[in-house]
């Protein structure tokens, strides 16, 4: 049931990217700009498709706007004293792809508080670091693994070439007239005799 | 029954595949030592600190005798250094951190320490290189404009500097010694110093230091380079020059421009007028002063914040199209005798900085409410004191009988001190 109500009782379905819907209320919803920008004052019929995410991504989101419905006003950076008990759960139940698919999530349904919340904890993640430590929490490459990696694809593009070259000798030998469609026919005899003619000029 | 304690796990996660504005947010709650880090994690982290257009006060580069550091200060977070010094024994110097190709073995990083700056200690033998690339680095992650400081006498490979930046805020040449023509090439050649510039050696006559005409502020021990033409050509607010070889007729010439020029921004000069030389008008119609049309005292807040007044009740007044009035005046000091070129943007200086003080006392008035409010035990002459009401002649003397009858007050209450220090404060505005 979906209603262009403001009143927080009122219950909207939210479709995820699976196909599958579930309720969130008017007053969690409400912490989305893009939701008031699209659906607060015409409503929406039917389930609000924001099927670019999850559901267990949508829920982690509005998990965190029902839990903040009543934080009317948001106080800022915290530090890791702050937290709460709900705040360490909240983050430690997700693994890194949610959680990067939350920040994405609340990004687009523009909600400041959650987006500036998780915010807080890349910060927290990254204060105090020093360059190396930093590299491992942001899973950049270092030099090491760059210089390694870059090795191991040169490696493999100098495998492809050479397999790509062995594959070509090889259609070139095996390749027969008769099993050439008419235009191909035509090319490959043009490219032979310009290639003829290209010898003998050259000779 | 306790609660078990949750702790806050991090696990790692890719930064790059956050979208722009949370990154972005992410990366403003760092304070500049962590900003500083992140961006030596890789080019790409580079720019994205970049990309944040933090904005720096200014960028600080020391090269001077047994000085070798960088730092940036900002409007409202902590300072970062970097200090190349071996003075202080630092024992675990064990960090490595690679800026701009140069890998630095010996670093340590402190935070926080007593003195409340986010700082680095790093042995590095070519200080000259490592002060360029760090601070190169810093400019690259923090805008702001550059001030340097250098002593090319200590340090041969100075020029390094010189050929990595081509602009900065400030620029202070230290050291005694005089750096040669070639010295002054290096130096000089493409640096264009846009507020401030000290020379503290005495330079060579052959080189003209072109960038000094029109910096800010001009402070040189010597001078003897300058000939007519660059003295005509001088368009700085406030000079200082020891060491001169102008003549009165030199002088003569630069009023009669400075009477032309109405786009000149010259408000002070000083120069270092020898004893040997006379100081007097031939052609130009100069005034003694007129008390209707200037005050005595000319007045201008040095470097240190401090009021100075010159005395220019015998100086030789000029007279623009504008109402612009210049003067120039000698002043002797310690037996040697200044000359000094000042011009009055405000012809009654110290009687607009009266009308002003009630302005700049009300602050103080409005902190004796809150304090005799929660000290009710104020003696007569404090509560005058606190009178908003009192002129500041009144006040003036008012404070003098207080401090003179306070060898016979004993008992120091919190009241009593919290007042005495805004009457100290407002004594030291009025009497400025």
């Amino acid at each position: 049931m979906t209603s262009p109500a403001s009143s927080s009782e009122v219950k909207y379905l939210i479709e995820s990217s699976e196909g599958n819907t579930f309720d969130v209320s008017g007053a969690a919803l409400r912490q989305s700009n893009t939701f008031n920008a699209m659906f607060l004052n015409i409503g929406a019929d039917g389930p609000i498709p924001f099927t670019d995410y999850n559901e267990a991504t949508l829920k982690k989101v509005f998990e965190y706007c029902e839990h903040s419905v009543n934080e009317e006003n948001y106080s800022g950076p915290k530090h890791q004293d702050d937290l709460s008990k709900w705040d360490l759960n909240f983050f430690n139940e997700m693994d890194q792809k949610m959680f990067i698919d939350v920040i994405n999530a609340s990004n687009f349904l523009d909600i400041e508080r959650l987006t500036s919340y998780c915010c807080e904890r890349i910060a927290r993640m990254l204060r105090g670091k020093n360059t190396q430590e930093m590299i491992k929490v942001i899973t950049l490459p270092t030099a090491e693994e760059l210089e390694a990696k870059q090795k191991v694809e040169e490696k493999k593009a100098a495998a492809a070439k050479k397999v790509a070259e062995k594959a070509a000798e090889t259609a070139e030998k095996t390749e027969t007239l008769e099993e050439l469609p008419v235009q191909q026919l035509v090319q490959t005899t043009r490219n032979k005799l310009t290639r003829k003619y290209l010898s003998f000029s050259n000779e | 029954m306790t609660e078990e304690k949750v702790e806050e796990k991090f696990k790692p996660f890719h930064l790059v595949l956050l979208p722009v504005l949370a990154r972005e947010k992410a990366l403003k709650f760092l304070d500049p030592i962590d900003l500083f880090e992140i961006s030596l994690c890789s080019k790409r982290m580079t720019s994205y600190v970049r990309a944040l257009r933090i904005q720096a006060r200014h960028h600080s580069l020391i090269l001077a005798a047994g000085q070798f550091s960088v730092s940036v200060h900002f409007q409202r977070k902590r300072p970062l250094f970097w200090d190349f010094n071996s003075f202080f024994s630092r024992e675990n110097m064990t960090d490595t951190r690679t800026i701009g190709g140069i890998k630095f073995d010996s670093c340590e990083r402190s935070i926080r320490n007593t003195l409340s700056i986010d700082e680095f200690y790093c042995e590095y033998p070519e200080k000259e290189i490592g002060v360029t690339t760090v601070s190169k680095h810093f400019q690259t992650i923090f805008h702001g404009p550059l001030d340097i400081v250098v002593a090319p006498y200590f340090h041969e490979k100075y020029h390094i500097l010189f050929s990595e930046f081509k602009k900065c805020q400030e620029l202070e040449i230290c050291g005694t010694p005089v750096p040669s023509l070639e010295a002054m090439h290096k130096i000089f050649g493409e640096m264009k110093v846009t507020n401030k510039l000290v020379l503290r050696p005495e330079t060579v006559d052959e080189y003209i230091i072109e960038t000094a005409l029109d910096v800010e502020e001009l402070n040189l021990r010597s001078a003897t380079w300058m000939k007519r033409e660059h003295l005509l050509r001088l368009n700085c607010k406030s000079v200082q020059i020891f060491r001169t070889n102008f003549t009165s007729e030199d002088l003569e010439a630069f009023a009669e421009n400075w009477m032309r020029n109405k786009k000149s921004v010259i408000e002070r000069i000083r120069f270092d007028w020898n004893s040997g030389r006379v100081f007097r008008f031939h052609m130009l119609n100069a005034e003694s002063w007129d008390s209707k049309k200037r005050e005595m005292n000319y007045m201008y807040e040095n470097d240190r914040g401090v009021l100075v007044r010159i005395d220019c009740s015998e100086g030789f007044d000029m007279e623009r199209d504008d109402g612009l009035i210049g003067t120039f005046v000698l002043e002797t000091v310690d037996n040697t005798q200044y000359l000094y070129f000042l011009v009055w943007r405000e012809r009654f200086p110290e009687r607009k900085r009266i009308e002003e003080l009630p302005a700049k006392l009300a602050p103080f008035y409005k902190q004796l409410v809150t304090i005799n409010k929660n000290h009710p035990d104020a003696t007569s002459f404090e509560r005058l004191l606190s009178n908003p009401d009192l002129t500041p002649t009144e006040f003036m003397e008012t404070y003098r009988i207080l401090r003179n009858m306070d060898a016979e007050n004993t008992g120091d209450s919190l009241g009593k001190q919290s007042r005495r220090y805004v009457f100290n404060q407002m004594k030291e505005t009025i009497v400025a």
